[in-house]
């Protein structure tokens, strides 16, 4: 008896483990092989330059993993960091609100933008991918209007403080607030019932109805948790950067999405997992980074990256074929 | 009725695990229409589908207009002179009426633009012949949907065919509708072609048919001149099968009298059904009965919460219960197993365990944390208890047999301790002796003071397993039989509304 409850508890952990063990391999080996032919790869300062780049990209994918795992999607993402972040630092800039409160607006923003997505995916029934299409649009046009496209300097340090200060003179705030919400987002969707039903809804959304489960409530809860995530991020990377900018995050939805696929949660939905998201996004810089550090042309990095989630995909496929011939 | 147009000899077809077909022999003669009776399961679409040639026969011949043919596609089958119209419509509703009458072949010029003039010219030509006398370049979605199954016809006509099958065309027509699609198989039989029709109606039946040939298990039953049926002769031919004693018994009366009934429905109408009333003791089992499409598991679903309903009040032990979404019928103690287990049911690519306890992550939880451990210990009961073969709890679901996995749903249910149980087709796509244990399953809910409507296809399950039977019949119940009344000849007869009396 014992003996089957050990093999038991292995097993279980090995499917997580599972998931996203070819995004470690792969994250490993890029690394070893970059530290042969870069002698700056390997030191703490450039390790802390990459994990730090990747704090924007990681902290929207604590979010979009919710997402993903729900069977959804979102492409506005990189929208609402954009515009959290934007409209709070120019309260915080220019119309003399407080930095705490100028943080709660950008979270605000992002709750009521996530909101917006999950009613539009939930209630009204649109097909996530367009309705996030849309709303993409709609948040980089309002961004565009109110910024008039111009920066925003000068943001007090109460708000940058977020992304730019060193705790302990060494560890960047940014990546210490990642940790925290890749914590809670881990605990979140493998440990609680609502985390359970995100995964329910995504592996058989009528087979969750049927079950009791509230989809259209959960659907709309892991939106308007992504949209707090977005605005996390947004401030995190206002407080890097040291401003805000209309273009800010332009792309990262992508990159993110790029992250979470490499890190093996599934994109059909029922399956995810906040680690591989977490190796995922770390591998999609680290990419970025070697080919930096190479002295690959920059033009190359959009060139491996797609190479890159089309493996991560390929082996996706390979093996849940294998599974279903196992049959 | 002398020239023959098909002639088929011990026609087989062999499923991994059935014989669909057994041996069947029947001849189709120009200018007849052939109906084919036969219940759900019977073989009659399997059959269709060896001589559209869909299906390859595992063995026997299929001789068209005396010489033997082996149809290896449909092409194959339609260059032959067999049409096939189906009961579902395939018509395309974005493009007109002649266009769809000759999809696929659409006549064109040499230089490979197509030949308008002639598809229009062409396509009234037909469509005036089977009497349909729309503009052709009507789109199809603004047509009705008779008016698209004439479409359909026209587009099976188009082929030139001889032999014509329809499968149960007039599912989705009105009486007037029904009237018209008779005149029309009338005027091509007088035609000469050869017309198989498939129905479960027997009035229609009796209305169009020169010969009828039953089906039942597979099995050739008979074949006569439709003089010679009468609706009871059919439907005993049909269903005339041993009714032994491999059903398990109640080992008492369980059914409760004294108490209000657990559930009561009346008027119930939606979308799906119209106006069900119907309601059922503690420990009594009703068998809801009825043809493929009747409405029963639309019933089900309704009163479950999965869809909406229009009007009608439902009563649990007396009390109403106002029921909107599925959470609220399993908090009033409804447990539901639907027939579709893919869809409905499981995550196909989650966990044994995960799947067990789908509805009730809450129970297994603390402040909203999901305790492994009890979720570990319940599924280790539920393996043993039910006797599902699975490497473990982590194996992934899909990878379990049919069997298996509709005793990890049966176990599913039964854990939230129902009052009343909902199983659609509890039994469908398991072997025999899962069966059994299925079976067994289900007296002991009754036997525990649950009361369970039951569906099933299989009739010799409803009349072995229910204390009362519900006979449905066009989405509403048209009968309930109970004692010795249930019987398959009385079930069948007004499941496809013949009378019998």
């Amino acid at each position: 008896m014992k003996s089957i409850k050990s093999v038991r508890i292995k097993l279980d952990g090995m499917n997580t483990v599972k998931m996203f063990l070819p995004a470690l391999v792969t994250l490993l080996a890029v690394s070893l092989l970059t530290s042969f032919f870069s002698n700056t790869f390997l030191t703490s300062a450039n390790l802390f330059n990459v994990i730090n780049q990747a704090t924007t990209t990681g902290i929207m994918g604590v979010g979009v993993t919710f997402i993903i795992t729900s069977g959804k999607f979102d492409l506005s993402s990189a929208s609402i960091v954009c515009l959290s972040a934007l409209i709070s630092a120019d309260f915080c800039a220019n119309k003399g609100v407080s930095p705490f409160v100028a943080i709660l607006i950008a979270i605000l923003i992002g709750v009521a933008a996530g909101c917006l997505n999950g009613f539009l995916v939930a209630y009204v029934g649109l097909i996530p991918f367009i309705a996030t299409m849309g709303t993409m649009n709609v948040f980089k046009g309002i961004s565009l209007i109110y910024s008039k496209s111009l920066t925003i300097h000068s943001i007090p340090d109460g708000y940058t403080v977020w992304g730019s200060t060193k705790v302990f003179g060494l560890i960047p705030s940014g990546i210490l607030i990642s940790l925290v919400l890749y914590a809670i987002g881990f605990f979140v969707l493998s440990k609680t019932v609502f985390g359970h039903k995100v995964s329910a809804v995504g592996g058989n959304s009528e087979a969750a109805r049927l079950a009791g489960i509230g989809v259209k409530r959960v659907v709309m809860s892991v939106y308007i948790i992504a949209g707090f995530c977005y605005s996390i991020a947004g401030v995190v990377l206002t407080g890097r950067v040291g401003a805000a900018y209309p273009t800010a995050a332009e792309g990262c939805e992508l990159d993110v999405i790029a992250g979470i696929v490499i890190g093996g949660t599934s994109m059909a939905g029922g399956r995810g997992t906040h680690i591989g998201t977490w190796i995922g996004v770390l591998l999609v810089a680290i990419i970025n980074n070697a080919i930096n550090l190479l002295g690959i042309s920059a033009y190359a990095t959009k060139l491996v990256q797609g190479t890159v989630i089309l493996l991560a995909v390929i082996v996706e496929i390979l093996r849940s074929k294998t599974q279903s011939k196992k049959l | 009725m002398e020239e023959k147009l098909l002639e088929v000899r011990n026609l087989s077809k062999r499923f991994p695990g059935v014989l669909a077909l057994d041996q069947i022999d029947f001849d189709l003669y120009k200018g007849e229409v052939l109906g084919i009776c036969g219940e759900n399961g019977a073989g009659k679409s399997t059959l269709i589908k060896c001589l559209s040639g869909v299906y390859q026969p595992s063995g026997g011949t299929i001789k068209f207009q005396g010489k033997e043919v082996s149809i290896g596609n449909e092409e194959d089958g339609i260059a032959l002179g067999i049409s096939v119209i189906y009961q579902e419509l395939s018509v395309i509703k974005e493009l007109d009426i002649a266009q769809n009458v000759f999809l696929g072949r659409l006549p064109h010029h040499k230089s490979g633009w197509i030949d308008f003039k002639k598809l229009n010219y062409d396509a009234k030509e037909i469509m005036d012949h089977i009497g349909l006398n729309f503009n052709i370049k009507t789109q199809v979605e603004d047509i009705s949907i008779s008016a698209q199954q004439m479409v359909e016809i026209g587009k099976a006509i188009s082929r030139n065919p001889k032999v014509l099958i329809m499968d149960e065309p007039t599912s989705s027509l009105g009486t007037d509708d029904i009237d018209r699609l008779f005149r029309l198989i009338e005027k091509l039989r007088s035609e000469g072609y050869g017309i198989i029709y498939i129905s479960h109606h027997m009035e229609e039946i009796f209305r169009i048919t020169n010969r009828v040939f039953v089906l039942r298990d597979g099995k050739g039953i008979a074949t006569r001149r439709v003089e010679d049926w009468d609706v009871s002769s059919i439907v005993h031919a049909m269903v005339n099968r041993d009714v032994n004693s491999q059903y398990p018994k109640k080992s008492f009366d369980s059914i409760n009298r004294d108490d209000c009934p657990a559930l009561e429905v009346k008027g119930l109408t939606n979308r799906y059904v119209h106006d069900i009333s119907f309601s059922i003791r503690k420990g009594e089992i009703v068998g809801l009965a009825g043809i493929v499409g009747a409405g029963r598991s639309e019933v089900l679903k309704s009163v479950f919460g999965a869809y909406y309903v229009n009007k009608g009040e439902i009563k649990i032990n007396g009390k109403n219960a106002k029921i909107r979404h599925p959470k609220d019928a399993l908090k009033r103690g409804i447990g539901f197993l639907s027939e579709d287990r893919k869809h409905d049911m499981l995550c196909l690519m989650d966990s044994v365990r995960i799947n067990y306890v789908l509805p009730y992550f809450h129970a297994f939880s603390r402040r909203f944390i999901v305790s492994k451990r009890k979720i570990d210990k319940a599924t280790k009961l539920a393996i043993e208890r039910y006797e599902i073969k699975t490497p473990s709890m982590e194996q992934m679901i899909i990878q379990l047999s049919g069997g298996n996995q509709q005793k990890v749903l049966i176990a599913r249910v039964t854990y939230g301790k129902p009052d009343i149980y909902f199983l659609d087709e509890p039994t469908r796509g398991i072997d025999v002796s899962v069966k059994q244990e299925i079976y067994k399953e289900i007296i002991s809910m009754a036997e525990n003071g649950s009361a369970v409507v039951l569906v099933t296809s299989e009739l010799p399950e409803i009349i072995g397993l229910s204390d009362r039977v519900l006979v449905m019949r066009n989405h509403t119940i048209e009968a309930e039989l109970t004692g010795n009344q249930i019987s398959q000849e009385i079930i069948m007869s007004y499941a496809t509304g013949g009378s019998l009396v």
